[in-house]
């Protein structure tokens, strides 16, 4: 009888991030108010929230460089930070840095042999863009060559869970693009990404899932789509005479901001707000209507948030 | 990957880091050189019976500078820098990162010692047995142990600036209190009760009782002194490298 050959990787039960009621305090500020917290294999997870919403500390947690107040936390099923869990997570830091001294492809490699199943070194320095610059030592890298150095140490070795934590502060436009680009890659192989970002941009091109915070707790959850439905507001752009104070009375307008010349509007009730709007300023120019921008929705979730 | 392979692997990194950086090998290097050669030989009083006396001590002095400014002041350096954060992610254990980064100050150690043999044998008028050298030689690397460790728990206790300042601090107390300048017994009383506390005039002790000179005290006692002083150092490490996590 023939026996059959198992897969490589056998069926893994944990979830790769599993937090319950997660609480963390800084003396009397409270950074996280009881955050759950499930991330799924194969799925892109982005953090996204304003500075000081908890989204660092519950990295921190993750990685295990910090201890939760109250709540479970477990990944992959074992303890943060322990050495099993770290087996499984690669990590990207906001301040970090390798050592000057070494070279891309020494790093590389070191890095790699932490790992049981690491991929191949020529794959990784591939999908970092980085083929070209494995001789170079890290000292001798651009500030976003050194950034892409950072992850690929994060991936080398096939973690499930991979973590960056502002991956793309610092880099030029393509650069970011293509950093997206190897995320999506990584995803697609299966790994569970949990990626900080205040570019809601970013979020947009990336995210299956948003996980919004505000004030240490969870504000929304859900698909960037999911997120911008649940605003059903429009936005308005125009040239206008009229004072800020007097465009926020109009029907259905929750926010006017000066754009540039323009005025920026945002209103629950487009239609109603337009017939206002052209009756009360005849010399209204450049009148531009557009949909819900995931920008938009954050911002009207945070606004209600703080109400 | 084995345990033996990572360590061998990190140790190699650690080794690459070090000596690509000149301007902080070489000095280390040249200290304790400069220093033997100035006190050991030229300031010596030829055939006054005490060469193998100050090649022994200087032996023990030599092991500090490594382990002291390298290492120790080297991790300060590193954390602030944002590397170290990045390592404790890893899945590196931590017994073989830190047992890298002593293994390659032992290195440099060694690199020391063999310069300084040579300085002494050529030019300091030092002659032994070889045994007695190999026996010395490893008393000697052996001392880098207990001092890279503590250098380690000031390097993981302070931010950089800091950590050089008391490393200084600490360079100097193991220096001369453990006599490695000056003999112990030329000490007024009260600094002689201070040389006990330091774990360098324990291994001075050490060296000297393997060179064949007449020590205070048993080789025994001091050996056991030393082993004490490296287990709390040890056990400092492990509590500070916990705190240095945040």
């Amino acid at each position: 009888m023939r026996t059959v050959s198992t897969p490589s990787k056998p069926p893994h039960a944990a979830p790769p991030v599993h937090g319950l009621g997660l609480v963390r305090r800084y003396g009397a500020v409270t950074a996280l108010a009881g955050v759950d917290l499930d991330i799924q294999a194969g799925r892109v997870t982005t953090l996204l929230g304003p500075n000081g919403a908890g989204k660092s500390t519950l990295v921190g947690l993750v990685l295990g460089r910090l201890r939760a107040d109250a709540g479970t936390l477990q990944v992959g099923g074992h303890a943060p930070g322990s050495l099993a869990a770290r087996r499984l997570t690669g990590a990207m830091l906001q301040a970090a840095a390798l050592a000057p001294q070494l070279t891309v492809h020494e790093h590389v490699a070191l890095q790699s042999g932490y790992y049981p199943d690491a991929r191949p070194l020529a794959d990784t320095l591939a999908l970092a863009g980085l083929q070209d610059l494995a001789k170079r030592r890290y000292e001798a890298l651009s500030g976003g060559q050194q950034r892409r150095a950072q992850f690929a140490l994060a991936m080398c070795g096939r973690p499930r869970l991979l973590v960056l934590d502002e991956p793309t502060a610092g880099l030029d436009a393509d650069s970011r693009r293509a950093l997206w680009q190897a995320v999506r890659t990584l995803a697609d192989e299966g790994a569970a990404v949990l990626l900080t970002t205040h570019l809601l941009d970013e979020a947009d091109a990336l995210a299956d899932r948003v996980v919004l915070l505000a004030n240490g707790r969870v504000a929304a959850d859900g698909t960037p789509g999911e997120i911008r439905s649940r605003v059903a507001a429009r936005s308005l752009r125009c040239l206008t005479a009229l004072p800020l104070a007097q465009l926020r009375a109009l029907p259905g307008v929750t926010a006017a901001e000066p754009r540039g010349r323009h005025v920026a509007l945002r209103t629950l009730a487009a239609e109603e707000t337009l017939r206002a709007l052209l009756a009360a300023d005849p010399s209204l120019a450049e009148l531009e209507v557009t949909g819900t921008s995931l920008e938009d929705a954050v911002l009207d979730l945070l606004h209600k948030e703080a109400a | 990957m084995n345990s033996w392979n990572l360590l061998w692997l990190e140790t190699r990194a650690e080794w690459l880091k070090a000596w690509r950086q000149p301007a902080f090998a070489i000095p280390t290097l040249v200290l304790p050189l400069a220093f033997y050669a100035l006190f050991g030989i030229v300031l010596a009083r030829p055939g006054g019976g005490n060469e193998a006396y100050l090649m022994a001590t200087y032996g023990v002095f030599a092991s500090l500078g490594p382990a002291l400014f390298a290492f120790g002041a080297g991790i300060a350096h590193e954390r602030d820098a944002g590397q170290l954060a990045l390592k404790q992610v890893t899945p590196l254990p931590v017994p073989l990162y830190l047992g890298a980064k002593l293994l390659t100050c032992m290195g440099f150690t060694g690199l020391v010692l063999l310069a300084l043999y040579a300085l002494a044998a050529w030019a300091g008028g030092v002659v032994l047995p070889r045994v007695t050298w190999l026996q010395l030689a490893l008393v000697h690397l052996l001392a880098a142990v207990p001092v890279g460790l503590l250098g380690l728990v000031v390097g993981l206790s302070f931010g950089a600036s800091a950590a050089m300042g008391v490393t200084n601090l600490v360079f100097l107390g193991l220096a001369v209190l453990g006599g490695l300048w000056i003999p112990v017994f030329l000490f007024p009383g009260w600094m002689q009760a201070l040389s006990q506390a330091m774990p360098s005039y324990h291994l001075a002790e050490l060296a000297l009782a393997v060179s064949g000179r007449d020590i205070t005290g048993s080789a025994l006692g001091h050996g056991a002194a030393a082993l004490g002083f490296t287990l709390a150092f040890a056990a400092a490490v492990a509590w500070a490298w916990r705190r240095a996590h945040r």
